[in-house]
């Protein structure tokens, strides 16, 4: 059995009388990539900051590399890689300046950090532009830099703060299969993330949270498990407020609905087979006076698992 | 962590260094100010060969000694005395067309010669209350001076009476002897003067007014206290950039102490104000001829405490305040009344009594008070003491309050 490189145990913060995370527990074995999932304020990025040691933990502790968050941070901030959400780079120097400022900080002097500086700007694919300031830099490209300086150090473990927010699809792509590379030699990865899609593609398991609580965790197959055979179909209709209401129970009437979701202008239904009753559904809607404006059809996966357990939809 | 403290501010000398604006507002503009300020308060000095001061006098004294009183001031190459009416004497004290008017009364030559106390009218400017002390002290320097012409005469008659001189037949009157003496008198006082007293609180005459600095020896050390304080309080306001912009949070994360943070930051304020003082005082020495005076260890020792404690202030502004742009704002809101109060846009020395009291509770105050001990009057490490204690003391004191209260994220 692989032996896990992070264990949280029961990590709660609160700040002022709100709890932002609740008793979020979980593990990650060297060399598994692991997603938190979860919307905006879900806790994500609070629970990064713990295991980072940016913040203490009210309660509970984490173990990263067999040491404490709560105790032993320094020997836990040098087996970490940390990628921020913003891009904490120094624009008015070069990328290569900035790799070596930060290089500095981990402890690297001399050769060795030379030679981890050109290593992380060949993985982040910019050694051509070593030189170039990082404020002439197009937003993917800080990006990559940005992950470059969690990677100075070799680090054992990597957290990746929502490192894909606000790029274009191209550099997506590539963050994405530059954090599967590094993976592959064995690098072990905590990724949050909003993008079911992005949890889907790069996570070996993958945690959902939601109000600051995991409610499951598991690799993409497990999860699907816990929503069985059923099928989503997202209704998204031309009616105001008072309407979109005003089809939830003739929809909820069908014998065949597992559960109706309603979102602004949209309704999700989870229903086993959603090609026999797609016309019953229709029908219903039609006659509560609503018209349909799109319908979707979705296959079981995090959206349907996310709506599964929480009633709500990911993306609202 | 001396090693990354070191980096740190390397890192913030280069970015600080990097910028243009550094150079326009950290060289160019300060010492432009310090020449166009300095011609502007140029009034306060004299031309050379000119007297500083006017003085008018009313002489009503119906001997000779009034009118001798007032030779006697003239003789004084910083101050011209103008016999006037009693009228026109008080209304130029009050247009403040000059420093103060003596009213000398009709009996003075007659009570001087019998020995009896008198009173001279005397009536300041109050607008120039520090001209009007110097124009005093002078008067009664030559009052001195004509007491102790009676004073030699008396003791000539007295000493030729007791030998018997006025008994015999060679016709020698008491009162010719008396006015011989006078003259005497006057002649011994002016060829050789019983005691010689140098004032070390003298003045430094090329750049200053009766201690009063003025012209580029005042904004020499006033714009570099101004604008270093403006450099490090940017960068402050830096480092409240970096926390909202992320890099600061990147440093926390790695395996090193907060403390390690904020001390590689102020050792760069700290090496960036002292380099810009350094510079402006080069820059306005060679440029604009400004004398910095000869104590160059008195110097130094004011250039690096005055760096502390502006490098001390910065972190506690910076670790009350909100956000980089709060700072940003405040930073003239809190230099230009800090400037002003404490001498640097102005000579301290020009302003009420209460107002000099106020100096003293800002830095800015005792740089300035440090500054021109060595630049106006000449004055070496002994005298600088205080001054460089209370900022040591008070820029320790802001570092731990700022350490203490900063908030890193």
């Amino acid at each position: 059995m692989t032996e896990a490189i992070l264990q949280a145990q029961g990590l709660h913060k609160k700040f002022d009388e709100v709890y932002a995370v609740k008793g979020v527990s979980f593990d990650i074995k060297a060399g598994e990539i692991f997603s938190l999932l979860g919307p905006n304020g879900a806790g994500k990025t609070t629970t990064i900051s713990m295991l980072s040691c940016l913040l203490t933990p009210t309660e509970g502790d984490a173990k990263v590399d067999g040491f404490s968050v709560t105790g032993e941070a320094n020997q836990v901030k040098q087996a970490i890689g940390v990628v921020p959400q913003e891009i904490a780079l120094y624009p008015t120097i070069s990328a290569k300046e900035n790799l070596q400022f930060w290089g500095r900080m981990y402890g690297l002097r001399g050769k060795h950090l030379q030679e981890r500086v050109d290593a992380t700007l060949d993985i982040a694919g910019l050694a051509d532009r070593a030189d170039g300031k990082v404020e002439t830099f197009s937003g993917g490209m800080k990006r990559r830099i940005n992950i470059a300086v969690g990677l100075l150090h070799n680090p054992k473990i990597l957290f990746m703060d929502e490192p894909t927010v606000g790029i274009d699809p191209q550099s997506r792509r590539r963050i994405l299969d530059t954090v599967q590379e590094l993976n592959k030699l064995g690098l072990a990865v905590l990724n949050t993330t909003h993008y079911m899609e992005e949890a889907q593609e790069l996570s070996d398991r993958i945690g959902i949270i939601d109000n600051g609580e995991l409610i499951a965790t598991g690799t993409l197959d497990e999860l699907i498990k816990m929503v069985g055979e059923y099928d989503t179909v997202r209704l998204c209709l031309d009616v105001d407020g008072q309407k979109i209401e005003d089809v939830i129970e003739p929809l909820k009437s069908l014998p065949e609905v597992k559960q109706v979701s309603p979102g602004e202008d949209c309704v999700m239904i989870q229903v086993p087979d959603s090609e026999n009753i797609l016309g019953d559904m229709v029908g219903r809607v039609t006659q509560a006076g609503a018209h349909i404006r799109s319908l979707e059809i979705q296959e079981p996966n995090l959206e349907a698992v996310f709506l599964h357990l929480t009633g709500r939809a990911l993306r609202d | 962590m001396i090693a990354r403290i070191l980096e740190i501010a390397r890192l913030y000398l280069f970015t600080m260094y990097q910028s243009r604006s550094m150079l326009l507002f950290g060289f160019v503009l300060p010492l432009l100010f310090t020449f166009v300020v300095g011609q502007a308060i140029v009034g306060f000095e004299p031309a050379d060969g000119q007297q500083s001061w006017s003085l008018a006098v009313v002489n009503a004294d119906v001997g000779d000694l009034g009118q001798q009183l007032i030779e006697r001031l003239n003789d004084d190459p910083s101050l011209a005395a103008v016999a006037t009416e009693e009228s026109e004497a008080v209304r130029q004290v009050e247009r403040e067309e000059v420093a103060a008017a003596l009213f000398i009364p009709a009996d003075f030559s007659s009570r001087m010669l019998a020995g009896e106390n008198l009173d001279l009218g005397f009536q300041m400017n109050l607008a120039e209350p520090i001209s009007a002390q110097v124009v005093e002290q002078v008067v009664l320097a030559a009052l001195s001076e004509v007491n102790s012409w009676l004073t030699i005469a008396d003791s000539a008659v007295e000493i030729a009476s007791q030998i018997g001189l006025f008994d015999t037949s060679i016709g020698v009157g008491q009162a010719e002897y008396f006015d011989d003496a006078v003259i005497a008198g006057q002649e011994a006082l002016q060829e050789m003067p019983p005691v010689v007293v140098e004032s070390r609180q003298g003045v430094r005459e090329a750049e200053s007014q009766g201690g009063i600095p003025s012209g580029v020896g005042q904004t020499s050390p006033g714009m570099l206290v101004i604008f270093t304080m403006f450099t490090v309080l940017g960068g402050a306001a830096g480092l409240l950039r970096e926390r909202e912009e992320g890099t600061l949070r990147r440093l926390l994360v790695m395996p090193m102490n907060k403390i390690t943070i904020l001390a590689g930051n102020m050792l760069g304020m700290f090496v960036v104000s002292v380099t810009q003082t350094l510079i402006l005082i080069l820059g306005a020495v060679y440029l604009f001829g400004t004398d910095w005076g000869n104590e160059l260890v008195a110097l130094a020792i004011m250039i690096l405490v005055y760096g502390f404690s502006i490098t001390g202030l910065a972190i506690l502004i910076a670790s009350l305040v909100r956000s980089y742009a709060q700072l940003d704002a405040l930073s003239a809101i809190i230099v230009i009344p800090m400037a002003g109060i404490g001498g640097a846009m102005w000579p301290i020395e020009i302003v009420p009594p209460f107002m000099q009291q106020l100096s003293l509770f800002v830095p800015t105050g005792w740089a300035m008070r440090g500054f021109h001990d060595i630049i106006t009057r000449g004055l070496g490490v002994e005298s600088i003491l205080l001054e460089a204690g209370v900022l040591l003391l008070t820029g320790a004191v802001f570092m731990l309050i700022g350490l203490w209260r900063f908030r890193y994220e």
